[in-house]
Parts: structure tokens; sequence; C-alpha cells
């Protein structure tokens, strides 16, 4: 009976069914919550909040939606030792034999294990189904017999503790709800817990919720843990509540749509979530940082505050306060790197060298020195933070002022909803005359001027070192903004097209000449650089047999790069187009220079824009600039808000003489002239002594606009994909 | 950078003045790096050999070594190897210094269950084991011998590697006591030297001497890799143990005895079945009710979810608890529809089967347990055979699925067992018919459309629809529907059939098309390819592999053009037609009155384009693009 109360109630909670929204949630108890703290904390909620609300929405046709999505998070310091559990709960109606499958297999973790900081992590699971006619039956975890339906899943790299499983759940029908539930315990040394990881949670799921809530509870003796949150986009923030001895944080939303994908959107940028962390600032002395340059998965967790009464009050000017601390305990990192310079002379000169030289230097060096010394096999990367401190310390040894970038990367939202020091991304430039923002090396990349990727993105820039073992206030400088006001036509990919009509045999033969500039040129760099970089082996010591193997690794290592740049240029014109021929008159030098602009140089035959009527011939000229995929209808409605990774800039100029013989119509179907606050398409046709020329203009101005702003953006992309359509015709005379 | 130049000059120029101070190895890496531009490594030989031992039951060992020259400088070699309950890595060492003399023992750095399919459990793991090569023409070898623990799993000895070889050896060492045959399967396109020798033990040393190996690689939408992939199956048929002999799998019926006798471990208890059986035949009297009734309950109602670990690889679920638990494998589903049935009373049978995802050479030509990699249900009914695949959700009752049709079938006859082979229908039975009309109307062209899919054509329609969610379907049925060649919006449409198993799937629109007319003074060019079927379906000239198309199928579509009036038709294109024994393309324009009716009939009767019908494939494709650019004109005249 008690079950088919549950059924029923969830029923009633449901607009399907009871035509009335949820208004409480069935299985956690929210009446507790303390009236008048929600009275304190509202005037915190005008200022910074927004309750997400989306209305009303249909359900009807949903294959499932989530009654319920609660996630609570508990860290009980009362205990001898300090416990964090996370239970996570879902209740999925499913509407569908598509849903009914989906959620026919469950998959969990189930076992204990040691953590990194030597916590003792305990994975549980539950299951059930709540059948349409009330009754619960719970799905049993354990059966694993021979017959049985629960398979131990082996994963690759996992300790021998925890183990995943996977179960299929039996007798699963359209109509059933689905309840599941995971439990995460944490039992540890309270000296040893400064900070719980890092919480993102984004506020959409796979189904449309009808209640989602978020839960922190704290159970501690003392003043000393908080929790560092903040709603992004438009999320309001926790309601803070106390309980006895709990601190309660809670966040909820009622009927939330599911996600969908939009485009011109970026994955959390402009979509809405919260992120939270609970943090204890008495238990971390900065003195007892425990990074090393092996730490690289732990090494950015942390806000550094001297007392309780700063760390509520932590501003963005205490992240600067980290960033030199903390740069501080990095000696041993410089030290160890910097015997390795000297003892090696391999660089005689070096003391008289620019600071960009020796930075190029000491990257090379540190390269080596990181990945035959520190990084493990399956490592390629060197955490941000670690590469900038051990290179700020090493130019200053050799009399340079570095300066260093402090910045978020765009998918966690602007700098200035920096909430934890664990977002922080970091690079370093040599010194104030050196306009070359060293990103941290690969295990194969060569230095790379990050300036391309920081533009559009504020940042702080710290300068200049004066003196590194005394922290102050005023050699901090703010510089927000410096880069922010960059334009479309910085960015650009301009393509100009000389065409020569084969009408016999109905091919076209193409010479592009394309131009990069600004990040279009820094990405075109990574992504045309699929499987091998151009990228000198470091310098060889050793034997004739030695040397030589490393001249044979550099020579192969170039051909490599020529040959697979050529393929994948090829591949990029075959994704559109039948290609008979193709080849590429670059060099490719111009990839391998750090600038900021990037040309390259094809020709190519393709055999499928020109076909015949009669004694003419059909043109789809609009198709050279690339195809491009037309709105759908479900597209043309938005949620979000509109995103760009930058502002940028595309061009093409088709230039071709008219077939002897024939006269070109239809020319004025390729002009637009469509301009907005989002950007503009304007194409240009015209014939000019014989010569058709086809000029395209297409230009989004913005990197994050409102969804209000959609139909200015569509307009655009409306435009750019009726060009695409447009045929000339080549009439014989 | 300078220094570097010149290095890679010299390099371009074949070290032309320095290149006789090359190493040998280094020089070896260097050609091989520019021979295969795309691998990291070449295994200069390679041995893989085959021992076995009768102590514990009849085992077999599998030793496999490679000798591997580095074309990378910092490159991680990574040998996977699989293994189950039935097998097990039993040592792994690699060596390396000069000679290759100095020996390592190999740990695996990670062994995880197989994880390719989420609804298809199996005892198998793939183990990793990481080799790092250090330079260019770092050179190392390593051996990794697997243990059988029954030689019944051991049903094939596979060639190629992951990388190419230059040469390398299958050594099966035969002792006298045990009989085994080697089944040689796509041997033709590869250099390879056979010799038999007999040692004084009286055991006879088989070696296969393979040169020039390419890496194995799937080009895509290939078939199964026993097509193509040269490979020795092994059967083994029997071994004298104590002076006596113990058959394995000597004949066909061996391999159905021993899977007979899985079958019967099953205990199966009908009696849970019986009250929904008569649910389901009640009021119906005829035969093909009942049975689709039954058919059909399994196939929507038990979905398909496969553990198959150890012996379930090959042994039923009971069927009462697959009905209860409502999920299984396809032995599982078998078992059940053919329980039901019998209990309906109709004569059912469980029959194994290899789908065509294996070359046709895994027929029960000889006994293997890689003849067969699914199970069915046997119906005989009126004399004959039906067969009811309830893993297939969309098949109706009457036809089977593509991928067993032409497939030989085992199926139970008490003690013994008979074979039979599955109609393959012909490509009609996979057809589309399209009838289009299209008229200009207010300086717009608009078309009505009546399409139906059959065989193939609808089931691969209902997967795909079944798939979606149902807030997104009327979305994606638009979508559908305005997937032409040129943009439209649908005004209207009806769908009929999409879930209805037995009927052809109907679809009923109208449309508008959204692009101006094409206009030239007083001439109006229009593309009536609407539906540009097999376009752009060029083979590659660098492909190697076969392709599966999936099933073969059948187009015919009738599109009616009226021309409006005041207009004349000024140019129609020419028809093409091309034909062979397996393809059929015949397309044509008829001016009919005051109507244009252009016709497409398509046939395409392979699955499988074998590398040999590639140009023929293309020269066709090409005649039908060539096709489907063509514009008709027509003229005011007016």
């Amino acid at each position: 009976m008690k079950g088919v109360i549950t059924y029923l109630l969830l029923l009633c909670c449901c607009p399907l069914f009871g035509q009335e929204k949820i208004e409480a949630l069935p299985t956690i108890d929210v009446s507790k919550i303390d009236t008048a703290a929600l009275q304190q904390n509202e005037e915190l909620r005008r200022k910074r909040s927004y309750e997400p609300n989306f209305g009303e929405f249909d359900t009807a046709n949903a294959s499932a939606v989530q009654l319920l999505n609660a996630q609570e998070f508990e860290y009980d310091y009362y205990v001898e030792e300090v416990s964090e559990k996370k239970t996570t709960k879902v209740q999925v109606l499913l509407k569908d034999a598509l849903a009914v499958s989906k959620y026919s297999e469950f998959f969990f973790i189930e076992g204990s294990d040691e953590s990194d900081t030597g916590s003792e992590v305990t994975f549980a699971a539950s299951c059930s189904i709540i059948s349409r006619d009330g009754s619960t039956r719970a799905i049993d975890l354990q059966d694993r017999g021979t017959n049985g339906s629960t398979v131990a899943v082996e994963l690759p790299g996992e300790d021998v503790g925890v183990k995943y499983y996977k179960t299929a759940i039996h007798e699963l029908k359209v109509g059933d709800i689905l309840e599941y539930s995971y439990v995460v315990t944490s039992v540890g040394n309270p000296k040893q817990v400064y900070f719980s990881d890092l919480q993102y949670e984004s506020i959409f799921e796979d189904e449309p919720v009808l209640y989602k809530e978020i839960k922190v509870v704290f159970i501690t003796k003392e003043d000393q843990f908080f929790l560092r949150e903040r709603g992004m986009n438009n999320v309001r923030g926790f309601i803070h509540s106390k309980e006895g001895t709990k601190e309660v944080y809670t966040w909820s939303a009622k009927n939330l749509p599911a996600k969908t994908e939009e485009r011109f959107e970026s994955n959390v940028g402009n979509r809405p979530w919260l992120k939270f962390q609970v943090w204890n600032p008495l238990n971390t002395p900065s003195e007892r940082w425990p990074f090393g340059v092996g730490d690289v998965g732990n090494s950015k967790r942390a806000v550094v505050a001297s007392s309780v009464t700063e760390a509520k009050g932590l501003t963005m000017s205490d992240v600067k306060d980290v960033m030199l601390s903390t740069i501080l305990t990095r000696e041993f990192v410089e030290h160890e790197v910097e015997v390795l310079v000297r003892s090696r002379k391999r660089y005689p000169n070096l003391m008289r060298a620019t600071a960009m030289t020796k930075a190029l230097v000491f990257h090379e060096v540190f390269q080596e020195y990181y990945f035959s010394e520190v990084a493990g096999p399956d490592q390629d990367y060197i955490s941000d933070y670690v590469y900038v401190a051990v290179m700020a310390r090493l130019l200053r040894r050799f009399q340079h002022e570095p300066y260093i970038m402090l910045y978020m990367d765009q998918e966690l939202g602007k700098l200035s909803q920096l909430c934890f020091y664990g977002e922080m991304s970091w690079l370093i430039r040599p010194d104030q005359d050196v306009k070359f923002y060293l990103k941290p090396f690969t295990r194969n990349g060569r230095p790379f001027n990050a300036l391309g990727e920081l533009q559009g993105t504020k940042f702080f820039e710290v300068c200049p070192f004066l003196n590194f073992s005394v922290y102050n206030y005023d050699d901090v400088h703010d510089l927000v903004n410096r880069h922010s006001a960059q334009q479309a036509s910085q960015n650009m990919y301009h393509s100009m097209k000389s065409l020569t009509l084969d009408l016999s045999n109905q091919n076209i033969a193409i010479r592009d000449s394309s131009y990069y500039t600004g990040k279009f040129a820094s990405s075109e760099r990574y992504t045309a650089l699929p499987r091998y970089s151009y990228v000198p082996a470091p310098r060889v010591k050793g034997g004739k047999k030695k040397k030589l193997i490393a001249a044979a690794t550099n020579a192969l290592r170039g051909e490599r790069y020529y040959y697979f740049r050529s393929l994948y240029y090829e591949a990029q014109w075959r994704e559109s187009y039948e290609v008979v021929t193709y080849d590429t008159l670059t060099t490719w030098r111009n990839y391998d220079i750090l600038n900021r602009e990037m040309s390259l140089t094809e020709t190519l035959e393709i055999s499928d824009l020109l076909a015949p009527a009669g004694n003419h011939f059909i043109f789809s000229a609009g198709l050279l600039v690339g195809k491009y995929n037309k709105l759908s209808a479900q597209e043309r409605e938005r949620m979000f808000g509109i995103s760009t990774d930058y502002p940028y800039t595309i061009k093409n100029e088709i230039r071709f003489a008219v077939p002897e013989g024939y006269k070109v119509e239809n020319l004025e179907a390729f002009i637009f002239d469509v301009q907005t606050n989002a950007g503009h398409m304007v194409t240009k046709a015209e014939e000019v002594d014989g010569e058709v020329i086809i000029s395209y203009d297409r230009a989004y101005n913005f990197t994050n606009l409102p969804r209000t702003d959609w139909p200015e953006v569509m307009k655009i992309m409306d435009a750019a994909y009726a060009f695409t359509q447009q045929k000339l015709i080549l009439k014989k005379v | 950078m300078k220094n570097y130049y010149s290095l890679l000059a010299a390099l371009l120029l074949g070290f032309s003045g320095w290149a006789q101070e090359l190493p040998e190895e280094l020089s070896k890496a260097i050609d091989l790096s520019r021979k295969f531009p795309y691998e990291s490594v070449v295994a200069t030989t390679a041995q893989t050999t085959y021992r076995f031992d009768k102590k514990e039951g009849l085992t077999a060992t599998e030793e496999q070594e490679e000798v591997l020259i580095s074309l990378r400088e910092d490159y991680s070699f990574s040998k996977f190897a699989s293994t189950n309950n039935e097998s097990e890595i039993v040592e792994a060492k690699y060596f390396h210094g000069k000679k290759l003399s100095t020996q390592r023992s190999w740990g695996t750095e990670t062994c995880a269950s197989n994880l390719s399919s989420t609804i298809f459990d199996t005892d198998q793991k793939i183990c990793e084991y990481e080799l790092p090569l250090e330079d260019v023409s770092t050179i190392k070898k390593y051996t990794i011998t697997k243990k059988y623990a029954d030689v019944k799993y051991l049903t094939r000895a596979w060639v190629l590697e992951e990388h190419p070889v230059e040469e390398k050896v299958l050594r099966f060492e035969v002792p006298e006591w045990l009989e085994v045959q080697f089944v040689e399967l796509n041997f033709e396109q590869y250099q390879v030297e056979k010799n038999v020798t007999e040692a004084e033990s009286g055991m006879r040393i088989h070696e296969y001497r393979f040169k020039d190996l390419p890496a194995a690689y799937d080009e895509g939408a290939s078939p199964g890799a026993t097509y193509y992939e040269p490979h020795i199956a092994l059967v083994f048929k029997s071994y004298t143990n104590n002076g006596a002999k113990e058959t394995l799998f000597a004949s066909i019926n061996d391999q159905y005895q021993w899977y007979r006798e899985l079958v019967s471990q099953v205990q199966v208890d009908t009696e849970p079945l019986k009250p929904l059986v008569a649910e389901l035949t009640a009021g119906k009297t005829d035969d093909a009710a009942k049975i689709r009734a039954i058919f059909y309950w399994v196939q929507d109602n038990i979905r398909y979810i496969a553990f198959e670990r150890g012996i379930m690889g090959f042994r039923p679920e009971a069927p009462q608890t697959v009905c209860a638990k409502r999920f299984g494998d396809c032995k599982g589903m078998a078992n059940l529809t053919k329980e039901m049935l019998k209990l309906a009373g109709y004569d059912a049978r469980l029959a194994w089967i290899g789908t065509n995802h294996l070359s046709p050479d895994y027929n029960y030509h000889f006994p293997s347990l890689a003849n067969d990699n699914h199970m069915i249900c046997a119906l005989k009914i009126d004399g004959k055979f039906q067969f009811l695949d309830a893993t297939e959700t969309w098949v109706a009752y009457g036809d089977c699925a593509a991928r067993i049709q032409g497939r030989s079938v085992m199926i139970e006859d008490g003690e013994d067992y008979l074979i039979e082979t599955i109609k393959e229908q012909a490509a009609s039975a996979n057809r589309r018919e399209d009838k289009m009309l299209i008229q200009l109307v207010d300086g717009q062209l608009v078309g009505a459309v009546k399409s139906k899919s059959f065989g193939e054509e609808k089931r691969y329609l209902m997967q795909q629809y079944d798939q979606i969610r149902s807030e997104n379907k009327k979305e994606a049925m638009l979508q559908l529907l305005e997937n032409k060649s040129v943009d439209i919006s649908v005004t209207e449409h009806k769908v009929k059939g999409l879930e209805n198993r037995d009927e052809a799937t109907s679809f009923k629109y109208k449309f508008t098309v959204n692009e101006p007319l094409l206009k030239s003074g007083r001439e109006v060019f229009i593309n009536l390819n609407f539906d540009r079927d097999y376009e752009a379906f060029f083979i590659g000239e660098e492909r190697e592999q076969a392709i599966d198309l999936g099933y073969n199928a059948e187009i015919i579509s009738e599109l009616t053009f009226e021309v409006p009036p005041n207009h004349q038709l000024n140019h129609v294109p020419e028809g093409f037609s091309y034909s062979n024994a397996w393809m059929f393309i015949q397309v044509e324009y008829e001016v009919v009155g005051s109507t244009l009716v252009y016709t497409k009939h398509i046939t395409i009767e392979k699955r499988i384009i074998e590398p040999e019908d590639f140009e023929a494939w293309n020269e066709a494709m090409r005649g039908l693009k060539n096709m489907y650019n063509q514009y008709i004109i027509i003229k005011n005249v007016v």
C-alpha cells in the first residue's frame, strides 16, 4: 500500500498526470529550512540571483521525465575522522520503449579504496522500480551467480578495492519509475582535509527534470568550514540555513527542460550551472602546500588565506597573493632545473642572450628534464602552474623580470566569475618587451605563443617580480581587459580562389590561396597537425651513432609533417567535393614560425559543381565557399545565450574567366547585404572584362550575446545558407 | 635550424655523401618509414608457434614472438592480447640490448573487460603490454605465451598483425597422437611457403612462411575479417590418450552432439509459460496468427541483453528465466520462442547459425565453434522450416533479416541434426517504390509523393525511428522527408507502417521547393533529381577491402512533371542505363502528352562489392551521377 501511495504521489506531482507542478520534494524533507535564514539571504539573492524559470513545458511527448534529481553533499566534522558523503538520487519516469531500453542497464561502483590523501573512500548503490500499480521492487545488485544479471566489469587502471558493475534490470516496462541512488563516503584524517573537490553541476539533464535539488550540509563544532559557490549564467546561488549543528546550503529548481544542443554554444560558458567547493582555511597553512612537480593533478586546488576573516571576504585580489606565495614553494624545482642548465654547458653565451632566447632554452631543457625525470609514461603535459612557476624563477635568476598571466578558460566563464584557485590558468612571457606568451609544454610540443588564444579573453598580468621573496601588492598590476577589444577582422580566414572551368569534362580547376590571421591561424596550426609535430628533437649529446639517429629523426619528422599536412588539407576538400586531383604548393614553413598569420596555397580539380542543361551549363558557384547547414525549425528556437570562441571573419574571393562562347547570367542572385548587431554577410558579384568576381564577407563580431539577439544572428546564418544554394547560368551564345 | 635543413636535405637526397656511414638498422628504419608513412613500427620477423599437450586434457599453447624496429622516436608500442575463461597469458617477456640478449619479464599495464558493447557481455579481457621504443631504429623483441585450457576454443590462427611484418612464420608442432586439420583461408593475395617436416619423435612440424605482410586494417564498411584476412581454421579431430582414441570435433555431428549436451543441461520448466501462451493464442484459429502472436511477443517483450561468460556463451538460459527477467541473449530468446511454440503445439527447434559477419567459408563445411555466432528458432510447419529470430525486433513472421539470409543453419533433430540453408531474398524484397508528381504553381515548384519501403529498407527506417526519443520524432520525420537534393519544405504528411512489421512502410507527403526558379529569359532550368540515390558513392582508388552494403536493394521511382500551360519542353536529357550480372540501372525520360515522365530503376543484387567489382561499380555510379546533374529546360511560349 505504501508503494501505491508513493506512486500516486509522484504521479500527482507530475504535470503529465496531475496537471500540477510538483510542490515538494517527495523523498527529501525541505520543510525544515530555516525561514529566518532564508530572509537573511534575501538581499544576497536579489543582488546576484535568478530563479531558473522556464515556466511550464510539455512533458507529454517526452521519452522520459526525471521526477527528482537530488544531490546531497554532507561533510561531518564532528566525528573523529572527517566524513564526507555524496548522495545522488534520481527518479525517472520511463515513458517510451527507448527510455526503457536506455535504463535497462544500470552501472555502479562498489567497494572501498584509499584515496591519494589517505582517506578511505567507499562506494555503494541501490536501485528499485516503482511500477504502475504502485508496488516497489528492489533490484538485487548482489545477484551475481551464473544465472545472475549483475556482472563485474573491470576497467583499466582501477585499484582492486573498487569494482565497476553493470546489471540488467529485469521486468522493466513503459510507465515504470526507476529510482536509483549512488553514495560515496570518504573518511579520513581531518588534518589532511583542506578542501573538497571542485564541484561543477550542470543544471540540465538528458531528460526534463521536475524537481532538482543540490544540498550541501556541514556538521561541525567550529566555524571553520565554508562554502565557496557561484551560480553561473543567471542561476542563483545556494540558500543558507541552520539546522542545529548543521550548516545547510540548498539550491533547487523546478521544471527544467532537457538539455539540448544549439548552434553557437559553448559547453558551459553560456549555460546555467553551479560551482562550489567546501573549504577550510584554518587547515591550509601556506608553508605546507603539498605540491610537487609531479603533483600535477593537485597543484591548483586550493585558495590561500591566513584567517577565517580573510577567507570569508576573499576577493579577486587575494588570487594574486595565492600566485606569489605558491611560486615561492617552487624553489626546489627551479633548483633542479637550473643545475641541469648549468651543468650541460650547452649554451655558453646564454648569459648574454635576450630574455626570449633564454626562455626558449629553459623551455627546452625543462621539457626534456620533466619528461625524462618527473612525468610518467602516460603523461603528455605539465601543469601550467608548475610550468609558469619554474620558468619565472629561472628567468629571475638570469636577471629578467617575467610577466605572469592569469586567466580563466572561457569554457569556465569570465574572469570576473573566478571562484576557486583551481580555475585559474597560467602563462608567462619572458619580460616586458617580449610579446611572446609561453604556453606550458606538452611532451613533443615546441614553444608556442599563446597570444592568439588569449585574444578576447580577459586576464590578469602580474609584474614585475622586483623582490621575489617579499610580496608587495604594489607590484601587482591588474590588466584586466587588456586584450578584450578583439575585432572580428583580426581573426580572419580569407580564401582567394582562381578558377578555370573545363566545360567539356565538367571539371573545375582551382588555385586557392588562403590566408589565416589571429585565432584562425593559431587554431589551424593545431588542428591541421593531427599526428606529428614539426619539432626538431633536442640536441643530442653522445656518440656519432646517436647523432645520426637524431638527425634521421629530425628529417623523418619533417617528411611526415609535410606528408600528413597535405593529406589533412586534401581531406578537408574531400569532405565537400569530389576531388579529382589535389596538390599543395605550400612549403609549410610558415606553420612553424611563431607568427600570427599563416598562408596556404593549393591547386585542385573538382567535378561536382558544373551541370549540363542542354547547350548550357548550371554552375553551383555558391558551394565554393563551403557547404552550410540550413537552420532547422528546432534550431530556430533557442534557450541559451549565443557564444563564439572569438569574433571572426570569413572572406572569399572567387574569380574565373567566362568560357569562350558563353555568357553568365544570374549574378544578381549572389548579392547579399545583411548587416546586424551580431555581424554581417555582405557579398557582391560582377563581371569585369570577361572575368566574374564574386566576393564574400561574413563576420560575427561577438563572443557572447543574449538569447534575444538570436534573430539577428539567424539573419546572417540564413543568408549564408541561401548563398550556398545560388547557381550561375553559363548560357551558350 | 640551419643544421636541421642541411640534414633534411641530405636525407631527402638519400643521404648521398654520407649514406655509407649510416648504421644498417637506421638505414632500414628510414626506408621503412618512407614505405609505411602511417606506421610507427614494423616487425622484421615474427613467429607464432602452437604446441599441444594432453597432461591436463587437450591443451594448447600459442607462443608469439616478434622482432620490432621503431620508425619513430619515443614511441610506446602496445601489444594487445585477449584472454577469457578458457585461456590465459602464462608468460610475457621482452628482449633488448645488443643482439637482443637482455631479457625482461613484461607485466601488463592494463587488463580490462571488452566493453565494445554495453548490451553484450563476455568473459573476454583485453590485456595491453607496453614496450617503449626510444629512438628511430630501436630494435626490441617480445614473446607472449598464451595457454588454451581446451583446444576446442582455439579455432583460428590469424596471420596479420596491427603493423606490417616483413616475414612471419606460423608453426604448428603437431604430436603424432593428435589429428588436426588446417583449413587455409584467404591465402590467395599473399606470398606463402608451406612446409611439413617430421621430427624423430613422430611430431609433424607444419610451417607457413609469409612475406611482406601489410598491417591488419579495417577500411570501414568492410565485411567481417574472415572474408579477407588470411588465417587458418583449426579443426581438432581426435587424439590418442593411453592407447584410446578420443574424438573431438571430427565431424559436424561431433560438434552437434556437444551442443546437444549443453542444451540438455538446461532446466526447462514450461509451467510458468503456459498461461502466457494460452493468453497469446486465445481466440486464434489459424497457425500464422498463433505463431505471429508468440513470435512478436518475444520480439517486443524480451530485450536483447547478453551475459555470455564461460559456458553461457554456448548454453542457452532457461526459457522460464528469460521470460521472467524479460531479457536474454540470442540463445535465451531462441529457446524461449521454441518452448512457447511447442506449448502451442508446434514443432519448434533450436538452430545454430553464423551471421553474414562470418564469411561463407564458415557454413558448416568443417566442424568448428567458429561456424556459428548466433542462435535462432526453426519452426517446422507444413513440412518446411520457417526461421524465427526474435533478436530482430522489426522482422515480420515469414521474413528473415539479411544477416542470416543465405547462411547454413544447423537444426536440432533429436540425436541427429539437419543442415538447411536460409533462402537469400532477391533485391526486390528490400525495395523502395516512389511516385512523385511535380508541378509549377505560381512560379514555385511543388511536389506530392507516395513512397513505400519493404524488407530491409523498411526495417532500417523502423530501427532508426525507434531510436529517436518521443519528443524528437516529429522533427526527425520532417528531416527524413525533407532530406532531398534540393531545399524543400514538407507541408503535410502521413506515415503508415512504421510500427507494424506486417505491412510496408508508406509515406504520403506534399512539399514546396524553397529554391527560386532558375530562369534565363523565357527559359526555366529544372533538375528533377530530388532523390539522388547512390550519389557520390564512388570507391576510392586506394581502397583494397570489399564493401559491405548491408543488404541487396532495389529502387523503383517514377516522377511525373506536368509541363505548365503555355510552356514547352525545350530540352530533355538523354537516359542512362547500365547492367551487369549483379547490377541494373535504367533512367529514362519520356514525354507523355503534356507531361514528362522520369523513371529510375536501380537494382543492386550483391550485398558485398568485391575489389574486382570496383571498376564496374564506379563506372555505373559515374553514369548515374552524370544523369543526376542533368537539367531539363522548359520555355514560356506565350
